[in-house]
Formats: structure tokens, sequence, C-alpha cells
């Protein structure tokens, strides 16, 4: 007997009884950032009854769903945010910033360490960041975007915790490029890749190698620029 | 034969965590701070992570383990602005 069809019913049993149990808590629970992170339990057991089938297709539907919760829970924790800010409105005037906590606030006044003269912080993102970018390189398509973009995000926080800020004004000229750059990779994805294979089917091989380029940095861009909205 | 025997150990690993990450995220100790219901949420995900390593979905986890990296930082400043306004 086939491992895949052996294994089907225990994997869509425990995804269900984990769905079932999840949905009880929430309906039970009254405070909103708890339902939040609940909602997180529900996506995990929508992809382990995907998985289930096993197959090609299953893999394909699992790749977009995983980009597409991510970008939900974003949503819904800034709508979660922004609403607490207006109920709880008492003298915060200055507007947030998304990612902000974690910039370091001002060195504690006992401790006298100078965070920007250790040399660990400075070289140790950079290498870590360039693996992490490297390897998303090499992977293509929509992981390897995410594992770029991952890379990217470590930098610029790390530069953010550092106390190495970029000013407003170059922020905006990096955020339009970049966003640009992204624009041009999506056009690239959708004419060349696309369009090429119903045109050229004899060619395949290089308009996928197109297309993958193309999504993976499409979305490296795209999910880079979360990092970048911090000073 | 071997090897199968692996892949059916790993699946069932992976049922393990998940069931029980889920109580413990759901019904565990300390529940009522949100932060360690999160760390208690990162059990399940480590189960879906083992089941997609049995079903050989190689993409499916890399991308799986980069996007959960990514969902850390969204919830854990959801967490931190939650605690900084009600205090």
């Amino acid at each position: 007997m086939n491992i895949v069809s052996y294994l089907f019913n225990k994997t869509v049993i425990v995804g269900f009884i984990i769905g079932i149990l999840s949905l009880y808590a929430i309906s039970r629970q009254k405070s909103d950032l708890h339902m939040l992170l609940l909602s997180d339990l529900v996506e995990c057991a929508m992809l382990v009854v995907i998985a289930a089938v096993g197959t090609d297709l299953a893999e394909a539907l699992i790749l977009p769903g995983l980009v597409v919760g991510m970008a939900e829970l974003l949503a819904v924790s800034e709508v979660l945010v922004l609403r607490n800010e207006i109920k709880y409105k008492k003298k915060s005037n200055e507007k947030s910033k998304l990612l902000e906590e974690f910039i370091a606030k001002e060195t504690p006044p006992n401790i006298n360490i100078k965070f920007g003269k250790m040399e660990v912080l400075y070289s140790s993102p950079k290498f870590v960041a360039f693996i992490l970018v490297v390897y998303g390189a090499l992977l293509t398509g929509f992981t390897g975007g995410a594992v770029m973009a991952s890379g990217l995000l470590f930098y610029l926080l790390s530069l953010g915790a550092t106390g190495n800020g970029i000013s407003l004004n170059r922020l905006k000229n990096i955020w339009e490029s970049i966003s640009g750059f992204s624009g041009i990779m999506w056009a690239f994805w959708i004419l060349f890749g696309f369009i090429g294979f119903f045109l050229y089917p004899q060619k395949y091989l290089y308009f996928l190698l197109i297309a993958g380029c193309a999504l993976a940095l499409k979305v490296g861009s795209k999910l880079g620029l979360i990092g970048n909205i911090l000073k | 034969m071997n090897t199968m025997n692996l892949v059916v150990l790993t699946t069932y690993i992976g049922y393990f965590l998940l069931i029980i990450g889920v109580i413990g995220a759901i019904f565990g100790p300390m529940t009522n701070d949100p932060l360690k219901r999160l760390l208690n949420i990162e059990v399940p995900s480590m189960g879906v992570a083992l089941i997609f390593l049995a079903y050989n979905e190689t993409l499916a986890l890399m991308t799986y383990i980069a996007v959960n990296s990514v969902l850390m930082l969204v919830f854990v400043r959801a967490i931190i602005k939650n605690e900084e306004l009600e205090a």
C-alpha cells in the first residue's frame, strides 16, 4: 500500500481535531489579541489538511496559502493596534511607525557600553543577511523570495537596533525605488514568463527560469519593504 | 522498508507535537499572558514542519520556516504595542 494513502486518514483526522479545538478556543475568547494568536493555530490545521494529499498540487496550494496567511495576519494586527490606539487615546500624539519597537531606545544610564562600537553587532548581521540573500537567490520562486526577504528584514532591523538609522529623505528615495523595482519584476514574471509559455512552448525552459527569478526578486523586494519603514 | 518506518515515525511525532501543542496553547499554564501563548504556539508549528518533512514537501517546508520568522516579528510587535497602550 502506498505510504501517502496509508497516512491520509490519520493526517486529515489530526488536522480536523486541531481545527475544531482552536475554533472552539476562539469562540470562548474575549480578548482580541488572543483571538489573533489563536487564528495562527487554525492556519496550522489548514496546512496539515492540505499537506495530507501529498502531491505536487498540494505543495503548489500551500505556497500561496502561506504568503496570503502572513499578509492577512499582518493586516489584522495593524487594524487591532490602530483600534487600541484610538480607544486608549490619552496622551500619545505622535504617530507610531511600523516595527518601531525594534529600534533601541536610549541606553540605560548605569551601563557604560557603546553598542555602536561593538564589532560583533556590525559584522554578524551583514554576514547572516548575506547568507540568507544568496541562498534565496539560489532557491528562486516564492520560497527564494521569502528567504531573501527574511535576510533583508534581519539586516534592516539590526541596522535600526545599532542606531545607524537612515534619514527620512533617503528612506523615501529607497522606498520608491524598491517598489518600482518590484513592479518591473512583476512585469517580467507575468509578461515574459507566462506569455512566453504560450507563445513559444518549445523554449519553455528559458521562460521558466525568467519567471522563477523575477518572482523571487519581486517577493523579496516587496517583503523587504516591511523592514524599511523603521527609521 | 526501513526508510518507510522513518517516515511513519516522523509523521507520528508530528501528530503528537501538533495535538499536545494545540492543547497546551489553548488550555495550558499561564496562557493569560499573550507572549507565553505565542511561545506555546511555536510547538504545533514545529509539528507542521515535521509533517511537511514526512510528506517530502521541501519547498513548502522552506517557505513555512521563512514566513514563520516574519510572523514572529509581527506578533511580537502587536503584543508590545498592546501592553504599552493598556499600561
